[in-house]
């Protein structure tokens, strides 16, 4: 009773009430056409960035009769779905390719994580002599363009008999998984406190057992981060098999066959096809981006903190 | 007694750790040995000998010709024209594209950096034209920009833009690439935004009770919180520009027009079977330019403003 005495009172600005409502809905409906025009400007730009896919699902699935008539879409309005049929298809060129790729990757996937997680726990949780300067070394090697030992490297692995085979592809990165990933998942160990992993030591865990039942569970984030990089950068690798893999191996990896089949220099080529095969190296990219987005965010702000 | 206990401590070695430790680390260690170590020793002799790339022998090195594979560089017309053509391609993309991508990126990613319903979608709808294989995105281009069959002229006279020669002649051939990447934008967003999400909201709150514009707000706040991610985006843009090559293999054959996408990897990837001796001192001097550009980066990175203890 006395409350609503209160807000009753005359004192209360009673004619101000209904003229803020109105001001109010004025600004929703202002803040409304607002958010709907950015909302529109963000999608016409967003189209923008999405002409590339656009156009190449357009042309992969054009018919041959009209790949000369420089259309997106075949006047008759036929889709045709042979070339994707004809990538995948038992037995077909591609499937080598692919299956090539996929080996590769696979195991870049499955191994560098695990090279780079046990070298940074090295360089992060214990304690040795020279182990700043090699991770100086280990740093330095980013500054190494790579055409300069890939080159050189062409000469050994040949006289290794390693060329025309998928091992110069994974085995060089399997040797500590490359200088970025160390790094980055140094930052990440360095955030583990020194005293938990003590406390580990007093309780009878041995180093290697802190790091496997320890460390590297608190770091799967990272790891699938650093898993699915290698993922894709293995898959998309072109001037390593470039370098290591002729015409006529059966280990050529898919950029590769791309390059071949429909490179610049490949004569007599049909857009769609090329197109068709190249939306099919790019979908597994697309669909591990969709599985690992919040992986990657996470990954991409500990990498970029500091240099 | 500390005085002289303290330092006997810290000499003395524990061999267990010191092993454990190197153990961890044998991986990268082997790995720089055998595929870095070696293969640019080889090429650091290989570059003052004449030979061709051929399967590797301790007897065979080819004729030695002293430092002529990096002199003829400047002396010899015939090396000179494509080594000075490979430097000014590289480093006119260098030049445009890095600056462009990083500016246009980050008011990309000013853009997208508010919490409204679908921004997730819609960053990811952004970064999307990034997952495609630099390969498949060197094909794209080569297929719709053919001068018979390519479709982005006809598309772009239906909305009324006249059309390009693009990749097919000398002089639009730069343009066009720096073009092309704009759809490369997301990469570089996708980074700042990671680096405007670590900037405190308290910042712009005390600034607006302060009454600064927002245009000074993100001169003041925004710009000096994003220095260490210029610096880190800087870097590694000048790193890997430098050594462009898989889109412009996939996307004009050999260098283009009257070589005019003559990147400096494509030239010695060019060079690199009939004269692998003049390949590796190419290959140097690429190291010695990177090393010497991040060098002259890191020394006057003195405006990079790192928040807590740098």
């Amino acid at each position: 009773m006395e409350k609503v005495q209160h807000i009753l009172t005359p004192d209360t600005p009673l004619g101000e009430l209904p003229r803020a409502r109105k001001a109010t809905g004025k600004q929703l409906a202002a803040r409304i056409s607002k958010r709907t025009g950015l909302y529109i400007a963000l999608l016409l730009l967003a189209c923008f960035f999405l002409f590339p896919f656009f156009v190449m699902i357009c042309i992969s699935l054009l018919p041959d009769a009209d790949v000369l008539a420089q259309v997106l879409i075949s006047p008759e309005g036929i889709i045709d779905i042979g070339k994707y049929a004809a990538i995948l298809a038992p037995g077909a060129k591609y499937m080598r390719y692919l299956l090539n790729s996929l080996i590769v990757s696979a195991i870049c996937a499955a191994g560098i994580p695990l090279v780079s997680s046990l070298c940074a726990y090295g360089f992060s949780k214990l304690h040795f002599h020279g182990r700043d300067v090699m991770f100086s070394v280990v740093l330095a090697t980013l500054m190494i363009p790579g055409v300069i030992t890939l080159i050189p490297l062409y000469a050994i692995y040949s006289a290794m008999g390693w060329t025309d085979t998928l091992l110069p592809l994974f085995v060089p990165s399997l040797f500590g998984g490359g200088a970025t990933n160390i790094f980055l998942m140094r930052q990440f160990f360095r955030g583990i406190p020194d005293d938990v992993i003590a406390a580990a030591k007093i309780d009878g865990a041995g180093t290697f057992r802190i790091y496997l039942q320890f460390c590297l569970p608190l770091c799967v984030p990272v790891l699938l981060f650093v898993g699915y990089q290698s993922f894709v950068g293995a898959w998309n690798n072109f001037a390593a098999p470039m370098m290591y893999i002729g015409y006529d191996s059966k280990w050529i990896p898919l950029a590769l066959g791309l390059y071949f089949d429909y490179g610049p220099r490949a004569y007599g080529t049909y857009a769609n096809s090329a197109m068709a095969a190249g939306a099919v190296m790019t979908l597994p990219c697309i669909v591990l981006f969709i599985f690992f987005q919040k992986y990657l965010i996470e990954g991409v702000s500990v990498s970029g903190m500091k240099l | 007694m500390e005085k002289t206990l303290a330092p006997r401590c810290k000499r003395r070695i524990k061999w267990k750790e010191e092993v454990q430790g190197w153990l961890c680390i044998m991986p990268v260690v082997l790995g720089i040995l055998i595929f870095t170590l070696i293969p640019i020793v080889y090429a650091f002799i290989t570059s003052f000998f004449r030979t061709t790339l051929k399967p590797f022998s301790w007897s065979d090195w080819g004729t030695f010709v002293g430092l002529k594979n990096y002199t003829q560089n400047f002396t010899v017309a015939s090396y000179s024209r494509d080594f000075w053509q490979a430097m000014k391609v590289t480093f006119v993309y260098a030049l445009i594209n890095i600056p462009l991508q990083m500016v246009l990126g980050f008011l990309l990613a000013l853009l997208l950096n508010r919490e409204i319903r679908g921004m997730k979608a819609i960053r990811a709808l952004f970064y999307l034209p990034c997952l495609i294989p630099a390969v498949c995105n060197g094909l794209l281009w080569n297929q719709l920009t053919n001068p018979n069959w390519g479709v982005i002229n006809s598309l772009l006279g239906k909305v009324g833009i006249p059309g390009w020669s693009w990749f097919n002649k000398a002089s639009s051939s730069m343009p066009a690439l720096i073009v092309v990447m704009l759809f490369q934008l997301g990469g570089s967003m996708i980074l700042w935004l990671a680096q405007l999400k670590n900037i405190p909201r308290a910042y712009y709150e005390s600034a607006e009770i302060d009454g600064a514009s927002k245009l000074r707000q993100l001169f003041v706040i925004t710009v000096p919180m994003c220095t260490p991610m210029i610096l880190y985006n800087l870097m590694m843009s000048l790193i890997g520009t430098l050594q462009t090559y898989d889109m412009i293999a996939t996307l004009v054959d050999n260098g283009g027009v009257n070589n005019s996408l003559l990147f400096y990897v494509v030239y010695i990837y060019g060079q690199r079977m009939g004269n692998f001796g003049y390949a590796s001192a190419l290959s140097f001097i690429l190291f010695f330019i990177t090393a010497a550009i991040s060098i002259v980066v890191m020394k006057t990175s003195k405006w990079v403003y790192y928040p807590e203890e740098g």
